[in-house]
């Protein structure tokens, strides 16, 4: 998740640049203006969700190759014959779901607020936004970000 | 380890025990403070443990099985609870019971009106103690007035039919001239269990809820243009930022 920090810094920047002109705009009683510029905002959040969710998604990706390689290593066929059905150095990671790589790195056994349905979660909102399903929620996108490199911490390789 | 167990039957087994009206239902102390302070109530519980699904198990230490289910209440609401069987005795025992998140319910499908009503009375009461715990931490020399109000209709409202309502802004004075003012933003916010502004001068700062949904809340605040650098919002806190 290297651009991760740099993400969240550019959408504060920007998010604060948006806040200013909605703060502008209500001292002048401009309900009109407040409301654009809340939808803007909306919009952004929105936008910069989607950037984050795909670095998460590259740090989901490469951990489960990872897994893969070291497991494919193993000497004894007996624990290493389910692995032998992945390829990791596949482009499509011999089809595997995105939930099915998600799977290999985290407990899906967990419950709500484990890093799996946390993951699931926010996968169910990149996939409403990214297939043109826009939300009038607010994201608070740093809150989000920090749930990510929780998720990052809990990966296991 | 879920491993052991069939879920399928051992789902089976929990609705055949929550229906059958022979089946005691008990909670520990800590559950049923928990379940209190969350407004979760018996018929909430018993719903979800009548329809809901078991999704992991484990064995406790004297073999019986310890089930985390998730089910919904009568009015939508999405639900966990982690329960004990005790076959013995008949008995279901509630260690513990919370309500999704808001990103889980704004991903989830089965949201109705009585919760989204339920989720905005709820807003305005922990606006109300977080407003009443800030004026008791204010110095000498400043005062909290609440004569302005900005009004609430946020997209899941408008989508259930809920009517809009006013909840307070909380304009502080500095001698006699207005200082400072703390206003609600939203309720449904993913990543946060509601936000406020605070604005002093040129200083802004959010406020952010960061416990579950109708749990007790967990304030904090953080300058607007460093969102990720959160304190817990605080006497101490709040009173260095005046």
């Amino acid at each position: 998740m290297q651009h991760l920090a740099r993400i969240g810094s550019i959408y504060s920047e920007i998010d604060a640049g948006l806040e200013r002109q909605r703060t502008d705009a209500q001292a002048r009683g401009d309900a009109n203006m407040v409301q654009r510029i809340e939808s803007k905002q909306a919009i952004n959040d929105q936008a910069y969700f989607v950037l984050c969710w795909g670095q998460l998604e590259t740090e989901i990706d490469k951990k489960c190759r990872n897994a893969i390689r070291n497991r494919l290593k193993n000497g004894n066929w007996a624990n290493r014959r389910a692995w032998d059905l992945f390829n990791p150095d596949d482009k499509r990671l011999s089809g595997l779901s995105f939930e099915d790589r998600t799977a290999l790195v985290l407990d899906k056994s967990r419950g709500s607020g484990s890093p799996w349905a946390l993951v699931m979660s926010y996968y169910a909102l990149r996939n409403q936004l990214a297939h043109g399903n826009l939300t009038g929620q607010r994201i608070e996108v740093p809150a989000v970000i920090q749930q990510f490199y929780v998720i990052q911490g809990n990966l296991q390789p | 380890m879920s491993a052991q167990f069939d879920l399928m039957k051992e789902t089976q087994t929990l609705h055949r025990m929550s229906l059958d009206q022979h089946t005691r239902l008990a909670t520990t102390a800590h559950a049923l403070a928990q379940i209190k302070a969350r407004g979760i109530t018996i018929l909430d519980i018993q719903t979800a443990l009548q329809s809901g699904t078991i999704i992991s198990a484990e064995r406790r230490d004297k073999g019986a099985p310890l089930w985390r289910v998730q089910g919904k209440t009568p009015d939508g609401a999405a639900i966990e609870i982690v329960v004990a069987l005790d076959a013995l005795n008949k008995t279901l025992k509630i260690v513990a019971a919370h309500y999704a998140n808001v990103l889980e319910e704004v991903t989830g499908s089965e949201l109705t009106p009585k919760l989204i009503e339920r989720r905005v009375t709820d807003w305005a009461s922990r606006i109300d103690a977080l407003y009443k715990d800030i004026e008791t931490w204010l110095p000498i020399g400043w005062a909290a007035e609440h004569s302005q109000t900005n009004r609430m209709h946020e997209e899941l409202m408008r989508k259930f039919g809920i009517p809009a309502r006013n909840l307070p802004i909380l304009t502080l004075v500095h001698g006699k001239e207005i200082a400072a003012r703390i206003e609600p933003r939203g309720l449904w916010i993913i990543g946060a269990n509601g936000r406020l502004d605070f604005v002093r001068g040129r200083h802004h700062y959010v406020i952010v809820d960061t416990a579950e949904s109708f749990a007790r809340p967990n304030w904090h605040i953080a300058p607007l243009v460093s969102r990720d650098k959160l304190r817990p919002l605080n006497r101490k806190n709040f009173v260095d930022l005046l």
